[in-house]
């Protein structure tokens, strides 16, 4: 088994890196926290550790190395404030049984849904919005992690059943 | 061999990763239509703007900065000079605004990072302070149209391109399309300062200012919110102009019009969503007569005989 041997001392590689992951980590850090400077800064932190650092980290374990060293920063930080995510206001129907008050009813369900999502405890969380908005597969989410798929999967159906219980009593 | 379990099914359901039998369980449970409805929710969620290439500018100026602790020996002298002209560009970036923008017959609903909502209607173009300091709390419309939740007004500033809005309340909507441009207060107090005046006008709640060319023109609304945001646009008094032009960022239409008086005033309104409905209640009351070209976007307008 060939090792890469690219070195992240390499300016190139080293954006490179940043190309792959940078903006997962930022969302990561912010379905964390629910403060988009707050996840930039910890964005930053992570890279300029693994600048530093670059004679230390083999290829391959930059991108775990960037989620330990965000996750640890982050654990010494305050609390989280509330995630909030942009949605599309419901789209034309033409259909013409689609009266003003179903639009308005189903926008007021996004924001029963950002609520929820604020409710989830923060390990489902980052799983479940990792999933549905960045489009990560349980595989990829498990590698960032350093979990297993099956820990990704637990995680993500308590998520929908407490998004579903959540939304249920508000 | 593995086993699937219970506990990852909705997951699994989620991924195509279950088999017919399960399949068959799960819907015919009974919170499957709940999860539906939660997943079909969450489609409609964007991912938070993201702007790459500032962040790496961000990193490279700690990276580079003599601050940092340790320095990376042996590196090449030209390095030092591509790090300096990286730092001025970088600063650039860094204060650099934030855009948003719908496309026709979209509608985008958008928090500020100082707990504010903005929500822009179709077709609409806005630029903003990046971090939403309190003295820096900068929302330039270019053109469209966009209502306001202001949660704390101290600094809250909205520009056109017809004069600025200063929020010294909480709800407002702001319109301005190819010179044509209405503020209307829906809680609290704005004042609208025009152009090339020192002059502000103060409104409240229900109370509603729109204009062209450096006129005024008062009125004021019932509804509590913007119709735009429930599906319809409504007019009173506004220059045929301007509902043309709604009409093709609602349904992303082009409208070409043959003898028609641009300036003539419209009291109404059209729904979203159904594009026959919408022309006919607009054109029969002006007397014109409406043609849908091939492939149904563009429209000929022309007086009806």
């Amino acid at each position: 088994m060939e090792k890469d041997t690219r070195s992240l001392c390499d300016q190139r590689n080293f954006n490179t890196i940043f190309e792959m992951y940078g903006e997962t980590l930022r969302n990561f850090m912010y379905y964390k926290c629910g403060d988009l400077y707050q996840a930039e800064d910890l964005v930053q932190f992570a890279f300029v550790k693994l600048w530093t650092n670059c004679k230390k980290v083999v290829y391959e374990k930059a991108k775990g190395f960037l989620f330990a060293v965000a996750k640890n920063k982050f654990l010494n930080e305050v609390a989280h404030k509330k995630v909030v995510l942009e949605y599309s206001m419901l789209p034309q129907q033409t259909a013409d049984h689609e009266s003003p008050q179903f639009r308005m009813e189903e926008n007021e369900f996004m924001e029963r849904l950002q609520q929820a999502i604020d409710a989830l405890p923060v390990g489902q969380r980052e799983v479940f919005l990792l999933n549905r908005i960045d489009k990560k597969t349980y595989v990829e989410i498990a590698a960032l992690l350093g979990v297993s798929q099956t820990a990704v999967e637990k995680r993500m159906q308590k998520a929908l059943i407490k998004m579903r219980k959540t939304i249920k009593n508000i | 061999m593995l086993e699937k379990k219970n506990d990852t099914i909705l997951a699994r359901w989620l991924s195509g990763d279950i088999d017919p039998e399960e399949r068959q369980r799960l819907e015919a449970s009974e919170n499957y239509g709940d999860y539906q409805r939660i997943v079909r929710g969450m489609e409609r969620f964007q991912k938070p703007s993201y702007d790459g290439e500032a962040l790496r500018e961000k990193i490279q100026t700690q990276i580079d900065s003599p601050n940092n602790g340790r320095t990376i020996s042996l590196r090449p002298w030209y390095y030092g000079a591509a790090a300096s002209i990286l730092l001025l560009c970088s600063l650039a970036f860094f204060f650099r605004d934030v855009e948003h923008s719908t496309l026709p017959g979209q509608q985008l609903a958008i928090s500020l990072p100082d707990g504010s909502q903005m929500r822009l209607n179709a077709n609409t173009q806005i630029k903003r302070s990046r971090f939403f300091w309190s003295r820096d709390k900068k929302v330039e419309l270019l053109q469209g149209e966009a209502y306001f939740e202001v949660r704390k007004g101290a600094g809250f500033e909205v520009s056109t391109p017809q004069g600025s809005v200063q929020v010294l309340g909480t709800k407002f909507n702001v319109r301005s399309r190819q010179g044509h441009f209405e503020v209307a207060c829906y809680q609290g107090k704005v004042r609208f300062t025009q152009l090339g005046s020192t002059q502000g006008t103060l409104l409240e709640r229900g109370q509603r200012v729109s204009g062209a060319d450096g006129t005024l023109r008062s009125g004021t609304m019932e509804n509590p919110t913007p119709p735009w945001m429930h599906g319809e646009s409504i007019f009173d008094n506004a220059p045929l102009k301007v509902v043309l032009l709604e009409l093709e960022a609602q349904y992303g239409v082009s409208i070409q019009t043959s003898d028609i008086d641009m300036e003539e005033r419209y009291t109404g309104g059209f729904v979203h969503g159904n594009l026959e409905r919408a022309l006919t209640t607009v054109m029969l009351p002006m007397g014109i007569q409406y043609q849908l070209g091939p492939g149904g976007t563009t429209i000929l307008l022309s007086p009806r005989d």
